[in-house]
This record gives C-alpha cells, structure tokens and sequence, in this order.
C-alpha cells in the first residue's frame, strides 16, 4: 500500500517537475539573450563615441604642445578650448536638424454659450516630453526659448510653468535637434506621449531643417558646487 | 483473468502503468527543438556575458585613457596661465565651463536620498494587484529629480551616474534606465549638491511627490549632508546633428 502511494506520488511529481523545468528555463533564457544583446550593442556604441572623445582629447594635446613655444598663440590655444566646452555645457546656441513641438490648449463651448479649456497644460507634460526626447536622443532642446540643461526646472507656479526661474503659459514650443525620423516617431508611437495628450491638448509636431536653440541665460557660477580637488 | 494473483499486486502493476504514463508524457512534453533551444542558449548566454564583460573592460581602460589625457590638457593649461594674467582668467573661466558641461566631479553640502520600494508586507501580499502602487517609477524619478532642480539643485546623481540636460530617465521594466547606459534596480541613491536646507525643504511642499510616495510606502529617506561627492558624466553628451551657430551672424 505505501509502495504504491509513493509511486503514485513520485511520478506525479516527475511530469510536474519537467513541465516546470522546461517553462522556465526556456523563457527566462530568451529573455536574458536579448537583454544581454542590447547591454552588448549599447557598450559598443559608447566605445564607439569613447574612441572619438579620445581621438579629440589627443589633438588637443598636440595643439598645446605644439603652442607651448611660442607665448601669443597660448591664449588662442585656451580660448578655442573654451568655446568647445561652451558648446558641452549649453552655453553656445546651436543649430541642426529636429523637431518642433507645439503644445495648447483645446477651447471648447459648453451648452450655456461659455467658452473653456480641456484642461491647461501641466508640468508634467513638458518634462514627459523632454525625457521622450532625450530618450530618442535629443541632443539639445528649449522649450519657449528656454535652453534646456542640466539643472532645469519645470515647475507648476500659480498659472504659470516656471522654467529656468521664468514663468511661462501656453503656448509651449518645444524644440528639439537630433534625428528628426527617431524624434517624431518617439512622440508619435502607439500610446506615447502625442497620443495619450491628443484629445486634450492640441498637439502639432513639425520636422524641420534647421532649428536654432539659444544659449542658457541664467546664472553661470556655483553656489554650493566646487570642482572635487 | 486476476485469479490467484494478490490485490496488492494489482495494485502496484496499476501504479507503474501510471508513472510511466506520467514518465512518458513529460518527456513527451519536451519537444525537440526546445531542448536544443534551450542547450543553445544556456551556451549562448555564457557567450555574451564574456563578451559583456571584457568590453566592459575595454570601456573602463579608454575611460581611464580619457581622464589621463584630461589630466595632461590641465597640466599643460597651468603651465599657460604661468605667462601673464590674461591666460590665467582663461584658464578659470575653462575650468568653470567644464563643471558645467560636467566634465568635473563636484563636491559640496546638499543631500542624500535613499529610495526604495514598499518592504514586503501583509497590506501589499494581500493586494498584488496594487503592486504597481507600492514600486518605484520612472516618473516618480523624474518628479524627485525635477522638484530639485526646482530648488536650486547645482548637480544630481542617481546611483552615481551624473544627470545631465540629455539624461533620460525610463522604464526597463524591473530596472530604471538612467542616461544612456546605466540601468538600476532598487535602491536607488540619489545625490543632489545644493542648501541642504532648501533641498530637503522642496520634499516638504504640499504638491511635493514625497507625500504621495509615503502614503503608498515606499521607503524614501531624506539625508542632510556637510560635504558629498556627485561624479563627473562619462561621455552622455556628443553631438552628432547640432552645430555650434556662428558668432558673426
């Protein structure tokens, strides 16, 4: 009688065991190929860019070294250096290929004649906007003129939107260089950010040859931030 | 037909009969191809986590390559600025438009956030279709890191990737991608050089995201600190389609 309840029950657990084995190993192991591909694709990439950065880095020493006799051409040497790091670190206006955004709002007449909105735009559909973007590989953005870096801010205040400590209301123009294919099609995809605002917000995207972004305005020194020594 | 022969025994020859059906049908189960699939890709995977691995050494030699050059350009920018006043305010205003662009580690007072998501308890195991409510988000990121920068943050990271002005932040599914190539799991730090005061205070507004954090349970501790350290960003911003404007327009 116990033989064969044990038996019973070990080939129950045997079939079981074998399905479970087969589910998740080969699942997880698909999963884990193309999670380990895009990691492998993307390091390649950043090499790729990292050889450039080097390549550049080298030249630069050479411009220096080859200055280092001759006392007038050292500031020339330093200025041309500042420009190229002007430009990394948005002070510089920019011009190239992109997109351009525009976000208002939908007016509509209720039954009593009276004219409203949808809904206003809030903060947080400029700062989805931009993250898609950067996403897609914006390499420089400005909503309203305001150049977007690394410290910017899009904060609700009253009625307004403040960016960069600059109170903004609708309309917001978003501007956007980088690929232009790849940056509309980032808004535009199934459920994305174009698609979940249509309805409520009115929402054009236009391709452009050359967008112009400026320079960031603001405050240019550190409070509190000091270069690690 | 059975006459003579013990019950028991009938028995147990009915048993085997069903464990070798078991038997057979899990091996029947296993077809073919997903067991050659599955022996493939177990190899496969060993296969790409070496290739994983030595570009990522690869990576981490051309970086230490980068900042030795770096290192070099400065020198050779000290010894300029030895020759008169003029490339010496070059030099500081060089060293200024670096640590903007963030191509220096910066140091400072500012604060340290440590989030993470709901501990394992009994309100979220008797409510695992609320999960979604008690895991940290991308959004939930990019609101922290907004509110900020809304409050005078000078420099973020997020387990020690620099956030720049082209840093996105999304959704990896169990993992938050930052920048281009970081991916994090829970907890995640996040460092931010600024008044520690007006940091901590921005977390304190009633439209701050934090309330909404807490209620849910996610555990989000705010920390005060003297002097931190957010790195320098490695390589997030290289411009391929923008041009610089010409000044004599």
């Amino acid at each position: 009688m116990a033989i064969m309840l044990v038996s019973l029950i070990l080939g129950l657990m045997l079939a079981a065991q074998f399905k479970n084995v087969q589910r998740v190993g080969g699942n997880v192991s698909l999963q884990r190929t193309e999670e380990l591909t895009a990691q492998i694709q993307k390091l390649n990439q950043e090499i790729n860019n990292q050889q450039n950065r080097i390549y550049e880095l080298e030249q630069r020493l050479l411009e220096y070294e080859s200055v280092a006799q001759d006392e007038g051409k050292m500031s020339d040497a330093l200025h041309r250096e500042l420009e190229r790091t002007r430009i990394l670190g948005g002070l510089v206006d920019l011009e190239g290929p992109g997109i351009v955004v525009t976000l208002n709002v939908i007016s509509v007449e209720n039954w009593m004649g009276e004219t409203g909105i949808v809904r206003n735009v809030y903060y947080e559909d400029l700062l989805k906007l931009v993250n898609e973007l950067n996403a897609a590989g914006a390499e420089a953005m400005a909503i309203n003129n305001e150049r977007i870096i690394a410290t910017t801010e899009i904060r609700d205040a009253g009625d307004f939107i403040v960016i960069n400590t600059n109170p903004y209301s609708v309309p917001f123009e978003v501007k956007a260089i980088g690929n232009p294919d790849t940056l509309e099609a980032s808004l535009k995809l199934l459920g994305g950010v174009a698609d979940t605002m249509a309805g409520e917000l009115e929402i054009a995207i236009r391709r452009e040859d050359k967008i112009r972004i400026p320079k960031y305005n603001g405050p240019l020194q550190y409070q509190h931030a000091q270069p690690v020594q | 037909m059975f006459k003579g022969v013990k019950k028991s025994t009938v028995f147990i020859a009915f048993m085997c009969v069903l464990l070798g059906f078991f038997t057979a049908k899990s091996f029947n189960s296993r077809r073919p191809g997903t067991i050659i699939g599955e022996v493939a890709s177990i190899s496969r995977i060993e296969k790409l986590l070496k290739e994983k691995d030595q570009l990522e050494a690869r990576k981490k030699e051309m970086d230490n390559r980068l900042m030795e050059l770096e290192t070099a350009i400065e020198a050779w920018e000290k010894e300029f600025a030895l020759v008169d006043q003029s490339t010496e305010d070059i030099r500081l205003e060089l060293k200024n438009a670096r640590s903007f662009a963030g191509l220096l580690p910066l140091e400072g007072p500012g604060i340290e956030i440590v989030l993470n998501d709901r501990q394992k308890d009994s309100v979220l195991l008797s409510n695992p279709g609320m999960l979604r409510f008690y895991i940290v988000h991308d959004s939930d990121m990019l609101n922290i890191i907004n509110e900020l920068r809304a409050a005078g943050a000078e420099a973020i990271s997020i387990n020690d990737t620099r956030i720049m002005a082209n840093s996105r932040i999304s959704c990896g599914g169990p993992i938050i991608n930052v920048g281009k190539y970081q991916r994090f799991a829970p907890p995640f730090i996040i460092r931010a050089i600024g008044d520690p005061d007006r940091l901590a205070g921005a977390f304190d507004s009633p439209d701050s995201i934090y309330h909404m954090l807490k209620a849910w349970g996610l555990r989000i501790d705010v920390k005060r600190m003297d002097k931190i350290v957010v790195p320098r960003s490695l390589g997030d911003s290289d411009y391929h389609f923008a041009k610089p404007v010409e000044e004599s327009e």
